[in-house]
């Protein structure tokens, strides 16, 4: 069945007639499904995400916030969710968002690629032991030389950590001091 | 004595080698025993770096020159008028024999009489020295004009390139280099448009400034829809599609209403009737445009050469030489070859990806380049690449791609609102 990506309200046909005759395009680079181009954001996301993903324009010119955080709170939030609907709000705001499993990022960053992204929102960045979670120490080290070059690029990185404090632990504290200093935070 | 032989007497008695160079290319001002005469003197000339004395001449020609009342200058106005008299009435006797019956019928009749336009057109631009103890005004006249930061070229629109380069003057090939369906026609009309559309608004340019737009793959009524849409800010969808609004049919019928009062034209040229760089430079001759545009440079085609490399390479000569140097600048768009598409990430395209020849890069005097990936961002926005400026400089601008409002400019202050779709 057919479904009309401007049912929802949410795409004006004027603004994204070329966005959406390419639609599969871009939700393929994007990383997500496509029903999220023009599913609204705000029912699948908290306050302080809905807040980062609207000024994500100022957090790029003015640089003070260099991405946002996501925390667990209750075991049932799907961080994988939040983060393809924010994705989904990025790209229909011609905003280039990648979602990347952790693997995916550590594959690329192996092979010497650099990851294309205004916004990169990685889902499963850091997961504590208890959760199948573990990093090799040149991994830790790749992964925090490619936040530091993204922030000062003035792009953006979202990040899903069960536990921050784990994380600290994990990939050390200038990394820990880093996250905490410069990203936003917020539980799910 | 006739006209030639006086123009020898002249420039002879005044022994002035400088006056022989800045005369250019006349050997074919010549005619009947005038020939001989002037082979003496340059060859001689060739062989020794000096004028001969007219005793030498009489000696070796057996001509004996009169003295002359006039300057040489005046002899050589004399022998072009000659010259020009005998080519037109020549090439129109051949081109009557060519509509008799026997004759090879009108088509032949029109090249001849093209061919002979352009020769004497070429022949009458043909300066190609000057001296440098002559250059206090041109030189002060340039630095004066730039030290008062004035813009003396002709503007395409985006600051940062109007800036850096101080405007496009004659004499440049500006080329816009880009992979196919990345949008270099937008961008040729924009730029074409954007200098066109402020010349008219400048309260102090009482005639505006005219433009070419020659395209090689489109139709004119194409062409002038994307114009239109340029200039009313209609949705190129909506005229393409004949679904404007009614608001939008009453703006679009207003805005074309208002370029007809416009002081300068705007010719749109349909490539396929204009096929070659003489084609181009004789419309030119007669438009009298400011700045030429040629969209699709690499599809002109040659009278001679049928390669297509060394054809792509000629045309571009061709267009830096014969229109830029005689007409006004010019600015062709070119294709990127396919090695710039293979370049792994962060490899860096350079002049050396420009399809077809390395013509293109060392004619230019300035080259611009779109490449980036198609993204979503490339939807509303694209990354223009200066490869190379008139002094070397290189950089990159920013620039709108927004079929929504039409807007094509610079971008000059990344926007900071908050995003509206969510």
């Amino acid at each position: 069945m057919t479904v009309d990506p401007y049912e929802t309200k949410v795409l004006d046909r004027d603004v994204h007639d070329r966005l959406v005759l390419n639609l599969d395009t871009f939700v393929a680079d994007a990383g997500i499904e496509r029903r999220w181009v023009w599913t609204a954001l705000a029912p699948y996301v908290s306050d302080v995400e809905l807040d980062y993903v609207k000024k994500i324009r100022r957090h790029r010119v003015e640089g003070k916030v260099k991405g946002l955080v996501l925390t667990r709170k209750s075991a049932e939030a799907d961080p994988f969710e939040h983060m393809s609907a924010m994705t989904g709000a990025f790209v229909r705001n011609f905003i280039r968002a990648r979602l990347m499993t952790l693997q995916q990022v550590l594959g690329l960053l192996k092979e010497g690629e650099r990851i294309e992204a205004t916004v990169l929102l990685i889902p499963n960045f850091f997961h504590s032991k208890d959760e199948g979670g573990s990093i090799l120490q040149w991994q830790a080290t790749s992964l925090y030389d490619l936040l530091l070059q993204r922030a000062a690029e003035g792009r953006q990185t979202v990040l899903y950590a069960t536990e921050l404090g784990e994380m600290g632990t994990a990939y050390g504290s200038a990394f820990s001091r880093f996250i905490s200093t410069q990203y936003l935070s917020a539980e799910i | 004595m006739s006209i030639g032989k006086n123009f020898i007497a002249a420039i002879t008695a005044a022994q002035s080698l400088s006056d022989f160079f800045t005369f250019g290319p006349i050997d074919h001002l010549f005619k009947g025993s005038e020939v001989e005469v002037w082979s003496f003197v340059s060859e001689f000339i060739k062989k020794y770096g000096e004028l001969p004395k007219a005793g030498t001449i009489q000696t070796h020609t057996g001509v004996a020159l009169a003295t002359t009342a006039e300057p040489a200058a005046y002899y050589l106005d004399l022998m072009r008028v000659r010259h020009q008299e005998l080519c037109i009435k020549f090439a129109m006797k051949k081109a009557q024999d060519q509509l008799q019956p026997g004759g090879e019928g009108s088509e032949a009749a029109l090249t001849q009489i093209t061919q002979m336009v352009l020769n004497l057109l070429t022949q009458g631009q043909a300066h190609q020295v000057a001296d440098l103890r002559s250059a206090y005004k041109l030189l002060i006249q340039h630095y004066a004009a730039h030290n008062h930061g004035d813009l003396q070229g002709l503007k395409l629109g985006w600051p940062y390139f109007d800036e850096m380069s101080g405007g496009i003057r004659k004499s440049d090939l500006v080329s816009m280099v880009g992979r196919p369906g990345i949008g270099k026609t937008w961008q040729m009309l924009y730029s074409a448009y954007t200098g066109w559309a402020e010349a008219e608004a400048d309260p102090q340019n009482l005639v505006g400034e005219p433009r070419m737009f020659v395209s090689m793959e489109m139709d004119i009524l194409s062409i002038q829809q994307r114009l239109a849409s340029l200039h009313t800010k209609v949705k190129m969808t909506a005229v393409k599609k004949s679904s404007m609004s009614t608001v939008e049919l009453k703006t679009y019928k207003k805005g074309l209403k208002v370029l007809e009062g416009f002081k300068a034209p705007f010719w749109v040229i349909d490539g396929s009737m204009t096929a070659t760089v003489d084609d181009v430079y004789l419309l030119a001759k007669q438009l009298k445009p400011k700045a030429v545009f040629i969209d699709g440079a690499y599809l002109m085609k040659h009278p001679t050469e049928r390669d297509r490399y060394k054809r792509v390479s000629e045309n571009a000569d061709l267009l830096h030489n014969r229109i830029a140097a005689e007409i006004g600048p010019v600015v062709a768009s070119w294709q990127f070859a396919r090695t710039a598409s293979k370049k792994k990430k962060g490899e860096e395209v350079t002049l050396d990806d420009i399809a077809y020849a390395d013509a293109i890069g060392q004619a230019s005097s300035i080259v611009m380049g779109i490449f980036e990936e198609e993204t979503v961002e490339t939807l509303k926005q694209r990354r223009v690449k200066i490869l190379k400026g008139r002094n070397g400089e290189t950089g990159e601008f920013l620039a709108n791609w927004n079929f929504d409002k039409m807007d094509f400019s610079q971008v000059l202050a990344q926007a900071v609102e908050d995003l509206s779709f969510v």
